[in-house]
């Protein structure tokens, strides 16, 4: 018992510096992969409570901060999984909104002068790439946030959203058009 | 054999925009074949639309891949987050685990 107890209030006591030194990143950090304020509230709380309960896992290999990105990282797919969307993709339909009947483009195509690396780190931007991210829904958002941003192969998305290869790359199409056309008209023109 | 033969060269001269971008966006998943292949070389050549389309999503996995690393999460920015917004946010958290701490 009283290891027990010293151990619960050594947990106690890092909670406040770990939410202190951490909380902010790590939610930002989740926010622009759910899109959702309340969901990365919700998320970072798991992942800082998941951190207390394993504290003797933590080996200091890797920097703290890096330690709980990991934790993080789970969190979101495990959001992901419990959250997937079985909504079938319709390929006729929204096609439309990107293409005439002649199957040319309707956007305007301006040419993006811009140095990502330097343009990243811009903060103006970096709001504006967040509010785009989240107006994708989700049936698009989760597939293009696992496969560009967490770097997971084809097989691992399909597998962990249940869908087919095809149905994937319709979704990621579709995200890539949609968020090409929502940075062009906040940003580029 | 020349039925298809025929059907891919009409494929590869016709090949519109709204298929095009769907081909350049698929490339980056996995290899085209070789009729997908020459229609998007061909429709490259003579189509500047898709020639930048092909260039944008290029930036867009750059900046994306460049947006996945958490390093990028320190930069305080203000529109996402204030720093007020960041203090009122670590207090909830706060509360929130000390609570189910006890609870457990």
């Amino acid at each position: 018992m009283p290891r027990e107890n010293k151990s619960a209030s050594n947990a106690h006591q890092n909670i406040d510096r770990l939410v202190q030194q951490h909380a902010r990143t790590l939610y930002l950090y989740a926010l622009t992969r759910v899109g959702k304020q309340d969901i990365a509230e919700d998320i970072v709380q798991d992942t800082l409570l998941a951190a207390l309960q394993s504290w003797q896992n933590f080996a200091g290999k890797s920097s703290e901060r890096t330690w709980l990105i990991g934790i993080l990282r789970h969190k979101i797919l495990d959001f992901f999984r419990q959250h997937r969307s079985h909504e079938s993709v319709d390929e006729q339909s929204w096609q439309k909104e990107y293409f005439d009947k002649a199957g040319h483009w309707k956007d305007k195509m301006v040419s993006w002068k811009a140095d990502p690396e330097t343009l990243v780190e811009n903060v103006e931007f970096r709001k504006v790439l967040q509010d785009c991210l989240k107006e994708l829904s989700r049936v698009m958002a989760q597939a293009f946030v696992m496969r560009e941003m967490e770097d997971k192969s084809t097989e691992e998305v399909c597998k962990l959203l249940e869908i087919s290869q095809t149905n994937l790359w319709v979704r990621l199409h579709r995200a890539r058009l949609q968020l090409r056309r929502c940075l062009e008209l906040n940003w580029f023109i | 054999m020349v039925r298809k033969t025929f059907k891919n060269i009409v494929f590869i001269l016709t090949l519109r925009c709204d298929q095009a971008s769907r081909l350049i966006s698929y490339s980056q998943e996995s290899p085209l074949n070789k009729a997908e292949s020459w229609a998007l070389s061909f429709h490259l050549l003579i189509c500047r639309m898709c020639r930048k389309y092909k260039k944008q999503l290029k930036f867009m996995r750059d900046i994306l891949s460049r947006l996945a690393e958490s390093r990028l999460y320190d930069i305080i920015v203000p529109s996402l987050l204030t720093e007020e917004q960041a203090e009122t946010l670590r207090g909830r958290i706060s509360k929130k685990i000390h609570e189910k701490l006890d609870s457990m």
